[in-house]
């Protein structure tokens, strides 16, 4: 029922999706600043060259982001699943860093 | 002459109401992996079946009335612009995909699935002014093609079926 041809359109699309997703990521440049928002509202705005520790207190619970050497990472959160906490340092540009839960995007600009 | 004419406008009547069905059963049974935008897309069996059994013409005729008629008793203008864009795409890519003989119907529905997802990308990155949405682009991609090949796989033995049954 599969034919050949079908295996390699197969193929052939994820081989390119894999490839621009790829070159993309490569080609991105590294951000300037962090974009804290919660619940859709702008919470501030942090220079990505100073080491800070930023405290976010917010009706469903705590989140603490630490800039570190032009990397951004969530060091601690109290909400369930932790996914925030377990994602990789970001630095480039449109990298985001999102914790469901407590409605916190951290975003590099 | 008139016969003819109203065997067509029964079949491509029970055809565009199963289509609208699909898409009703998908709204109502939501396929949900956690990403927006992903679905399972029923109705494209309909698309992939009709360019199959009646053209290109048909075909596209009947996935823009279904888009339409859907939107307009479920969704909203934003979800007619993404779906159309995304079917009139998905539809031309399947004929030309069709085409070349050496493809089943799984690899033109993958063809298919694929191209109607950049559609509504390209729909939204307009609509929304940004070329943020197009990181959504992979993951959409990959759900894609193993939908296309579902759907792909169904529509197969439904045109084999439909044949043993002189339909």
């Amino acid at each position: 029922m599969i034919r050949k041809a079908d295996i390699f359109v197969i193929c052939f699309i994820l081989a390119a999706t894999l490839l621009a997703t790829g070159t993309a990521e490569f080609f991105k440049t590294d951000g300037h600043t962090v974009n804290i928002t919660i619940n859709n509202e702008l919470y501030g705005s942090y220079s990505l060259f100073e080491n800070r520790e930023i405290e976010l207190v917010t009706d469903s619970g705590r989140n603490s982001v630490v800039i570190e050497n032009g990397k951004v990472y969530m060091a601690s959160a109290d909400c369930r699943d932790e996914i925030c906490v377990n994602h990789s340092k970001i630095s480039k540009i449109g990298d985001t860093i999102v914790c469901l839960p407590h409605k916190v995007v951290v975003e590099i600009k | 002459m008139v016969k003819d004419m109203s065997k067509k406008v029964a079949y491509y009547g029970c055809i565009l109401s199963l289509a609208m069905i699909f898409s009703y059963v998908e709204f109502l049974v939501p396929f949900n992996l956690g990403i927006p935008g992903i679905k399972l897309g029923l109705a494209n069996i309909i698309a992939v079946l009709v360019l199959y059994k009646n053209g290109f013409k048909s075909s596209m005729v009947i996935n823009i009335a279904r888009v339409l008629l859907v939107g307009i008793i479920f969704g909203n203008i934003f979800s007619i612009i993404y779906s159309l864009s995304g079917g009139i795409l998905s539809v031309a890519a399947m004929a030309l995909a069709k085409k070349w003989r050496a493809l089943s119907p799984v690899g033109v529905s993958v063809i298919g699935a694929t191209a109607h997802n950049i559609g509504q990308i390209a729909a939204a990155a307009i609509v929304l002014e940004t070329a943020a949405v197009f990181y959504y682009l992979p993951f959409l991609i990959i759900s894609a093609v193993v939908t296309g090949v579902l759907i792909g796989l169904s529509t197969t033995i439904i045109i084999s079926r439909l044949k043993s049954a002189n339909i």
